[in-house]
Formats: C-alpha cells, structure tokens, sequence
C-alpha cells in the first residue's frame, strides 16, 4: 500500500466507445487513487500498445488492464487468449468490464484466465462505486508483481 | 244306310257283297289301265295339249311330278263326305275315291250328291287331287260299296280318300270340335276311338243325334264306312288315318256290350297283358284299388296288393288321393309296363288300408320294377327347371339320375327355393321310360304335392361359386386396401412433409424473432446506459447549480432512462426464456421456491408478509426458471396486497400427467375478465405510480410454464385475493 503509491498506477483501459471512456476515467477521479490511464480502441491497438509495437514503442507496460469484451477489429477474448499465452504479459491482471451478464461470458472469460469478470452497473452511482472499489482492491489491497 | 229310290242308276248296286268285289275288279282293271296312262300322255303332251282325264283311278295313279301338271279332269260321282268349310271333299267314282281341294265360294252341296267335277289335276299334300273345281249337282245318288279293309292296311296310306269300311272294338265315344289347321275351334262331331289289336284310328261322324248317348258304343266290335284320310306331316308324311264318316248309320254294330262295364269281373293289377281271356279279347277290363297319383283329365295311378297301373283317362272327378277306385279301360302295351288306356274310374270312398310306399333308399342300382307304384327315394338335388305345367326337378342318387315332376300350381315357391345339391327324400309314383328294346333307360318320380317333398340335408354353404366369389371379393378388398394404404401413406408423407416444413419455418420465425429481441435489447442497452449515465452525471456534479427547471428537467430523464432500462431487461429476459434456459433436469421444487424467497427477501421484510407452503415435489425442470416462476409469482402477490398483512401459501397437486402448483394471496385480487389479458406483455392493470412494474413478470410465468408443457391462470375476485395456478409435465419431453 505504501510502496506502490511511490509512482503513479499505469491503468490501460480497452474500451471503443468514448462515452465508456470518458465515464471510466470520470470514476477514477473520483476515486482517491491517482491513475495514469491509456487507451486503446481496439484489440490490435491494444495489443500493440502491450508488445510496445509501431507507435507505442515508448508505451509504459500497465499495472492493470480494463478491457471489454466487444470490441472492432479484435475482441475482448482474443485479446484475452493471447495476454494469458505470453509469459511477459500474463502477469498482468485483465479486469474484464462490459455490459454482458451472461453467464456464458462469464463462464468462457474466466476460462481464458481472466482475473475477474465485473457487469458494468447501469445505474451511475453504481458504476462510480464499482470503479472505486476496482481501483481499491487492484491498486490497494492486492499486492502486484514489480 | 241305303239311298233313296230316286236316284239315278250308278255303275255299283246298293248294297251285296257280290257287287263289291266285281266293282273291286273292275276297279284294278282301270287301275292298271291308268298306271299305263301317262306313257300315252307323254305324247299327247308333246303335241302342246293334255289329255283329259276322266276317270278317279287315273289321277291317283299319276305321280306326284305328273300330277303337278294340271292334267284336265272331268269327273261324275258321288260326294262320299262333304264339309267344305273345313276343306273336307272326298268324291268317288265308278274307278275310286279322290280329294277335290275347294278353295273358293264352296258350292251348295251335301254329301251324297251325285255331280261332275271338272277341274285340274294336283299334287296335294299327300296323294294326288283335283284342282281348282266346278262342281256341278246333277243329283241325289246312293253311297257306293265300301271296301272291306283291316285297319293294319289302311295305315299304309294307300287307301287314302276312298270310301272303305274298317272293323274294329270302340274303345271311346265322345262329341269333340273337329279342329283343322288355321282353326281354334271346329263343328261338334262324334269322335270314336276305334282300335284294332294294337292299332287306332279316330271316326269322325258329323251327323249325329246329339241327344243320343253313345257311350254304350265303347267296348262294341263295330264296322265303320267312311271315305279314309290320311293325317300327315309338313314332310307329306303318312302318321296315321282318320275316318270320315257319313252318319251314325255307317257305324254297324256287330257285337253287343256289357250293359255296366262296372260289373265286369274285378281284376288284379298285375294281369293286364297276361295270357288271360279278359285281357287278349282287346275288351274292357276292370280293376280296383287306391288312388295314388290323379292329373285330372290325364292319367291316374292305382296300386292294389298285386301291383299299379297308370290309367290314361281324360276324365274329371272329384276323386283323392288314397280314395279306393273302380276303374275300366283298355289294357295297353305300356312303356314298360302295360297301360289302361281310354280309361274311366268313380270314387268308391276312402280306402281302409294305405299303400305304403316302396323304399328305393337303398337300391343300388334303379330297376323298372318297381314302376307305376308309390316308391320314396332319396337323391340330391341338381337343379330344376319348368316343363309344361311341371316342375321338374333333376335328382341324382348313387351315380344315376332320375326326375321328380310336380304339378307347377303356385304352391310350389318353397320348392324353388331350395338350394341346389339339397338332399331331398321323395315320395312319389316311380315312372320308367324304356329304349326300343323296353330296356329302363330313364326314371321318374311323379310327386303329388309339396308334402312329397322333404329337405333332409340342406348343402354345405361352402360351395365353388361361393368360394370363387368369396376370393374375389378378398381379393378386391385387399387390392383397394392397398391402393387405399398406398394412398394414404402419400398422403401421410405430404402432409408430414408439410408439417416438418411448417414446424422448420415456425421454429426459424420464432428462433428470429428471440435473436432480435434479444440483439435489440442488448444493444439498445448500451446507447441507454450512456444517456442514463450522463443525465446520472449531469444531476450528481450539477444539482442545485442550474436552477429548479434544469434540476426538474434532469430528473425526468433519468427517470426515463431507468425505465426504459427495466423495460429492456425484462424484455431481454422474456426474450431468453426459450433461448437461453438450460435443460430440463430434475429439480427440487422447494430449493427453486427458497431460491425465489431469497430474491424477495427485501419485499418480504418491508411487507412483513407471512409465507407458508406445503412439501413440495421434485420435478423434471429448468431450476433458474422454476425459480423465476416462483419469484415473481410471490413478487406480484406482495406487491398487489391492500391494506392487510400479506399471507401468502404454496401447494402443489398431483394430477396423472402433470404437477399443478398454486400461489395464493389475500391481496387486491383480479377481476377475472381481465384473467387472460394479464399473461400478455406489457399488460398492466394498474398505474405505475400505485404498482411499479413493467408489465412482464407474467407473461414471462406463462413462457416458462408452457416450456415446461404446462399451463398457468388466475382464479381470483377482486379484493378476494388470487390464486395463481401454473403446472409442469411430469414428462420431461414437453420442452419446447
């Protein structure tokens, strides 16, 4: 708790949709934990982002991942798959956030070692709740490799 | 007999059987002399003109050929018969008797005028005539001499229309029509029946006394003069005579009768035609016995203790069978057995005893013994068919055949109807037919009623036609039942195709229909959440900083927006009922209803509801939906209670087929015309602002229960409460 709040938290957010985006980061500010979140719009964007490829060479590798399922070009579980395959980055914990609440979704993301599956509350104040207490357990209680 | 003394003088003298024989010779002389004739007429002839011919003998002496050339004939002689209006002339001159054939106007004639006939020579129908006659009377003549001749001559036709005389016994004697041909009926005339040993010939007598009683003739030896006609066929055939015969006084009698023929001794049956002097005298005889087969007017049948006989006669009387009976007539030479013919017979009164009938059961083989007398014999049926007056039925019995005969008076329908190949017992007269050589060749049973008849064995139904039909007709059955089955199963696969086709098409359609709704709202979801957020947003950093309106304003759109998202779960979750259940299992039905108590946790505790439910079942079903049921079941009972404590109680009742769970509440109840409209989507009964809700809960209920085969309703009152009844298949192949 005390040591990693020395820097601030990388937080990679996969997430299409700007108004998601922009609700998320409006979450996190009012969280109490200080975050630097990136964005990728897509599977491949993120991916790259990740591996530091083309223009994310300088790219920091995140402390935590936010990611939805349903994304163009790459979805959530291909993403997925492929982060818990590479050595490097299946260390870091995907926290997968979407709307569905099936319970195949559920069932298939954990499959694919997903840290855990969370159903984006449709009630605002939920969701604000939901972010802070992601951002309390990650970032505060959990104890993450350096 | 003889003519008046005003007569002219003829070549023959009245009477003397002197005069007879010399006009005998004289007439062979002519005879001979006419034979040569048509050696000279052949020349005549071939001068262009025919000699005339003047003399009987001359004419009969052409042949039939010669005959047929119209010889010219002029004759003068005596009119031996005359009865024109039955074409009857027969004419005799000095030489002989001849036919002339009158076509026209006949003359005013009788018989016994002396004439001239000129006219043409003919064939004739059997011997040679005259042609085309004038006849003129020139007067009254005696009849000429008759020649003597036995009535075996006279049969061979060469006497044919000569004036001949004929002994013999009268065996009848009775006033009948002379019929002719073309004629129904003719003038009355006195016919008698004359015999000669085995011969008859019939005398036809025109004149006679018809007060007179002429049955003391019959038995009487008689001579008869009268002109001869032979009685032929079409083929110009000689089949016997007839006499024609002036008068009774041309009928001599020579020998007396018997003054009551019914006095004569009495005779055994079985004497006829044996060497006893009653029987060869060719004189009546006289039998007695019972009366064992009567065809009134033909022919009657009598048994005594020596044997039958079959007596023609053709007389009625009211006579019965089993009468005794006195009969007399003329023994003849039979078919097999002797015959009475001419026959006569009165009733003597019911018999004391009754011939028993003769039984040929068990004859091996048919005999003629046994002939003209009362036998029973059993035989099978063939056939039958109608001859004359008589049904005839056609018998076998042990390889030979033999006829039944019974008078067809209309009694005889039953017998029509018995089946062929009966077996039948007879009782009746035995009656053989013989060959040439008075050989039996053929046996019949002359039955006297019905009663004679009796069906011992009726035959087996089963007989060729009968089975032939019946294949037949087994054979059509199954041919139309195979085209009818080959029909049908076409129709069994098209309709079957039809359905599958339709099943696929409904099954798609609703498969479509789930995916949209689904794909709707999920994805309506995700715009919504971002307008429910953001007004969320805009209310919790902005409140109170932009005045009472825009506050007003944020909070009807989050309100929309919140509603609109319950109305899109519920729909999401309507839409999964059938796409997303699991499969049917065996679910404890108190774990799915504790499940839904947990869900309602909240409601119960603010309601203060008390719920009681009796053990429930385990039953074969989705338990997610199960429980849904349950949950919103309770929910709506607590949500839709008045003032009182809400008191809620499950069951569930065993039916063959099917588990029948019921939620009941004493809350706000249901006015029952509302009871089907309530399963329906988005069916509300209420204002939002009393009940929230968004109308689905139950028409998700009613989804489950019908995956489940089962059905769900409301019984209810309004402020009485309701009670809720849903049910699940026992058979977990109901899932749809």
């Amino acid at each position: 708790m005390t040591t990693q709040a020395t820097r601030p938290i990388e937080v990679l957010l996969v997430e299409d949709n700007p108004g998601d985006v922009r609700l998320t980061m409006e979450a996190l500010r009012e969280s109490k934990v200080i975050v630097n979140l990136s964005v990728a719009a897509d599977g491949e964007e993120a991916l790259a982002f990740l591996r530091k490829e083309g223009p994310y060479q300088g790219a920091p590798r995140p402390d935590l991942i936010l990611m939805d399922l349903n994304l163009p070009r790459k979805d959530g579980r291909e993403v997925l798959a492929e982060i818990k395959v590479d050595t490097d980055l299946r260390r870091i914990p995907v926290v997968v956030l979407t709307t569905s609440r099936a319970e195949e979704d559920i069932l298939r993301t954990y499959n694919l070692h997903a840290n855990c599956f969370i159903t984006k509350p449709v009630d605002l104040d939920q969701f604000i709740t939901v972010v802070a207490a992601i951002s309390e357990f990650w970032f505060s209680v959990v104890r993450l490799p350096t | 007999m003889a003519g008046p003394g005003d007569e002219r003088r003829l070549p023959w003298d009245v009477s003397g059987r002197s005069t007879r024989s010399c006009s005998h010779i004289i007439a062979a002389a002519i005879m001979m002399l006419a034979t040569g004739g048509p050696w000279g007429l052949c020349r005549a002839q071939a001068q262009g003109t025919l000699p005339v011919l003047t003399q009987a003998a001359q004419i009969r002496g052409l042949t039939s050929r010669e005959a047929q050339r119209q010889y010219p004939i002029r004759l003068q002689g005596v009119l031996t018969y005359y009865m024109p209006e039955l074409r009857l002339t027969f004419f005799q001159d000095s030489t002989a008797g001849i036919y002339v054939n009158i076509l026209g106007t006949p003359p005013q004639a009788h018989t016994g005028d002396l004439v001239e006939v000129r006219g043409v020579s003919g064939a004739g129908f059997f011997a040679p005539e005259v042609e085309h006659p004038e006849i003129r009377i020139l007067g009254k003549a005696s009849l000429p001499p008759a020649h003597h001749f036995a009535l075996e001559d006279l049969l061979s036709g060469e006497q044919d229309s000569q004036f001949v005389e004929v002994r013999g016994i009268v065996h009848s004697a009775r006033t009948e029509s002379m019929l002719l041909a073309h004629r129904q009926e003719g003038p009355p005339a006195l016919a008698l029946v004359v015999a000669s040993r085995r011969n008859k010939f019939k005398a036809w007598i025109a004149n006679f006394d018809r007060t007179a009683d002429y049955a003391s003739l019959i038995d009487a030896r008689v001579a008869v003069r009268g002109a001869c006609g032979a009685l032929f066929n079409e083929k110009r055939q000689l089949v016997g005579i007839q006499l024609f015969v002036p008068s009774t006084e041309q009928v001599q009698i020579e020998e007396a009768v018997h003054a009551d023929p019914y006095t004569l001794p009495i005779l055994p049956t079985s004497s006829l035609m044996q060497f006893t002097p009653e029987t060869i005298s060719g004189h009546r005889i006289r039998l007695q016995g019972n009366l064992t087969l009567y065809k009134p007017g033909r022919f009657l049948y009598i048994q005594d203790a020596s044997g039958a006989v079959r007596i023609v006669s053709p007389e009625n009387a009211a006579v019965r069978i089993g009468d005794r009976v006195d009969a007399i007539g003329f023994p003849t030479a039979g078919q097999y057995a002797p015959v009475l013919e001419d026959g006569a017979f009165r009733r003597l009164g019911p018999s004391a005893t009754q011939a028993a009938p003769v039984d040929l059961t068990h004859a091996t083989s048919m005999t003629g013994d046994h002939d003209a007398e009362l036998v029973r014999i059993q035989g099978t049926l063939l056939g039958r068919s109608v001859q004359g007056d008589d049904l005839v039925l056609a018998m076998e019995t042990n390889g030979a055949t033999f006829a039944a005969l019974l008078s067809d008076n209309g009694s005889s329908a039953w017998v029509r109807s018995i089946p062929v190949s009966s077996r039948l017992n007879l009782t009746g007269v035995w009656s053989v037919e013989t060959d040439e050589l008075r050989r039996p060749i053929s046996f019949r049973v002359l039955l006297r009623s019905t009663a004679d008849i009796l069906v011992i064995e009726l035959p087996s139904w089963w007989n060729a036609t009968r089975i032939l039909m019946l294949v037949a007709a087994l054979a059509i059955i199954i041919a139309v039942s195979m085209a009818w089955a080959i029909v049908l199963r076409r129709r069994v696969r098209a309709q079957t195709a039809e359905l599958r086709s339709q099943a696929a098409e409904l099954s798609r359609s609703n498969a479509d229909l789930e995916q949209f709704a689904y794909v709707a709202s999920h994805d309506l979801q995700e715009p919504l959440r971002m307008v429910a957020s953001y007004t969320q947003l805009l209310a919790r950093r902005y409140q109170g900083k932009l005045g009472q309106d825009a506050d007003e304003f944020i909070a009807f759109a989050v309100d929309g927006a919140k509603r609109m998202q319950n109305l899109i779960n519920d729909l999401l979750a309507y839409s999964r009922v059938g796409k997303r259940g699991s499969e049917l299992r065996l679910t404890d039905a108190e774990v799915a209803l504790l499940s839904a108590l947990a869900n309602v946790r909240a409601a119960i505790e603010d309601s203060g509801a008390v719920i009681r439910h009796s053990p429930l079942p385990t039953v074969y079903a989705d338990p997610a939906q199960l429980a849904q049921v349950f949950q919103n079941l309770l929910g709506n009972a607590i949500k839709f209670r008045n003032r009182k404590t809400p008191e809620i109680g499950v069951a569930c009742e065993e039916t063959p087929d099917e588990w029948c769970f019921s939620i009941c509440d004493n809350g706000i109840g249901i006015d029952p015309k509302h009871a089907d409209r309530i399963f329906q989507v988005f069916q509300r009964l209420h204002s939002r602002k009393d009940y929230p809700g968004t109308g689905i809960g139950l028409a998700i209920c009613k989804k489950i229960a019908e995956r489940h085969g089962g059905r769900i309703w409301v019984a209810s009152q309004p402020g009485q409460g309701a009670t809720f009844h849903f049910t699940i298949h026992k058979n977990g192949e109901h899932i749809r």
